[in-house]
C-alpha cells in the first residue's frame, strides 16, 4: 500500500462514517401528508373554522401539529416495519433530539403566553412558531438529507419576513395568520416533500 | 521509508469490505444487517461472510431477536473491534503522515 492508497481508504472511510451516522428513511411522502394536512388546515382556519381570537388559533394549530406528528410517527413506523428496523435507529434518535429544543421552547413558550393570561397576537406567534421550526429542521438536518436544512432556513426566513412585515401592515389579523401557516406549514412541506420524492425515487432506480 | 506501519496493518480490518463495514458500524451503536447491506451495497451473501470472519476475530457482536414477528439481525463493534479499527486508522495515517515527510 502506498501513501495515495492510504489516503483514498481514509477518505472512503470518512464519507462512510459520515453516511452511517445519517438519517435515510423516506421523507418525501411524510412532508407530503403533512403538506396537505397544512394546506386543509390553514385554508380552513382562514375560511372561520380556527376560531376568532388567539387562544383559539393555539389550540387549533396545536390539534394540527398533534395530527402532522402522529401521521410522521406512523410513516416512519411503516417503513422501518416494512424493512424490518428497529423504529427507535440511533439516526432516528439523533433527528429527534436535534429538533427537540427548538420544538420545546415553541411549545412552552406558547403555553406560558396562554397562561399568563395575556394573549398573544396571532401573527407574532406563527412568526415566532416557523422561526424555532425553521431551527429545529436546520439542526435536525445535519442527521439526515441536506435539503431539510435548506427547508429550515426557509422556515427561518419566513418567520423572519411574517415578524418583520407584521407591524407594517398595520398588524395582520387572525386571517392572515391562518394564511401565513397555510403557506409555510402547508405549501413549504408540500413543495420540499414533493422534490424529496423526485430525489428518493431517483436513488431507489 | 520505515515498513513498520505496513507490517501492523491487521488483514482482518484491512480487506476492503470488512474496513467499509467497520467504518459505518464505528460512526453508530449498531446497525441492523438491511442497513448494513444498503449503506454497503454489498449482497447478503458477501456481507454474511465479512461478518462471520469479523466475527470470529471478535471485531462484531451479533444480536438476533423477533420484533414484531420479523427476524432481526444486528450488528455493532465490540470493544476489541473499536480498537482494532482505531489502530488501524492509525497505521493509515501514519504512512501518509510518512510518506509526506520524506
Amino acid at each position: 500500500m502506498d501513501e495515495r492508497q492510504a489516503a483514498e481508504q481514509l477518505q472512503t472511510i470518512r464519507l462512510l462514517m459520515e453516511r452511517a451516522a445519517l438519517y435515510r428513511r423516506a421523507l418525501g411522502p411524510t412532508l407530503v401528508g403533512i403538506g396537505i394536512l397544512g394546506m386543509a388546515a390553514g385554508s380552513a382556519g382562514a375560511a372561520g373554522w380556527g376560531g376568532r381570537g388567539a387562544r383559539d388559533c393555539v389550540l387549533y394549530w396545536t390539534g394540527v401539529a398533534v395530527l402532522a406528528v402522529a401521521w410522521a410517527g406512523f410513516r416512519v413506523r411503516r417503513q422501518a416495519l416494512g424493512a424490518a428496523e428497529p423504529f427507535w435507529t440511533p439516526p432516528t434518535r439523533r433527528v429527534l433530539s436535534a429538533m427537540t429544543p427548538p420544538i420545546a421552547v415553541a411549545v412552552v413558550g406558547t403555553a406560558l403566553r396562554l397562561l399568563e393570561g395575556a394573549p398573544p397576537r396571532a401573527e407574532t406567534l406563527s412568526g415566532a412558531w416557523m422561526i424555532l421550526y425553521g431551527l429545529g429542521l436546520h439542526a435536525a438536518g445535519h442527521f439526515t438529507l441536506r435539503g431539510i436544512r435548506l427547508l429550515g432556513w426557509a422556515f427561518i426566513a419566513a418567520g423572519l419576513i411574517s415578524l418583520g412585515v407584521g407591524p407594517w401592515v398595520g398588524g395582520p389579523g387572525i386571517r392572515e395568520a391562518h394564511l401565513a401557516m397555510a403557506l409555510t406549514f402547508g405549501l413549504g412541506h408540500l413543495a420540499a416533500g414533493a422534490w424529496l420524492l423526485l430525489v428518493e425515487r431517483k436513488r431507489d432506480q | 521509508m520505515n515498513p513498520e506501519p505496513f507490517l501492523q496493518l491487521d488483514r482482518v480490518v484491512h480487506e476492503k469490505g470488512r474496513l467499509a463495514m467497520m467504518a459505518a458500524l464505528a460512526a453508530t451503536p449498531e446497525l441492523s444487517f438491511t442497513e448494513l447491506r444498503d449503506l454497503l451495497q454489498m449482497t447478503d451473501g458477501n456481507l454474511t461472510t465479512h461478518i462471520r470472519t469479523l466475527q470470529e476475530a471478535g471485531f462484531v457482536a451479533i444480536t438476533k431477536e423477533y420484533r414484531d414477528n420479523r427476524p432481526l439481525t444486528t450488528c455493532s463493534l465490540t470493544t476489541a473491534g473499536r480498537a482494532a479499527f482505531q489502530r488501524h486508522i492509525e497505521r493509515l495515517a501514519e504512512i501518509v503522515a510518512q510518506a509526506r515527510h520524506s
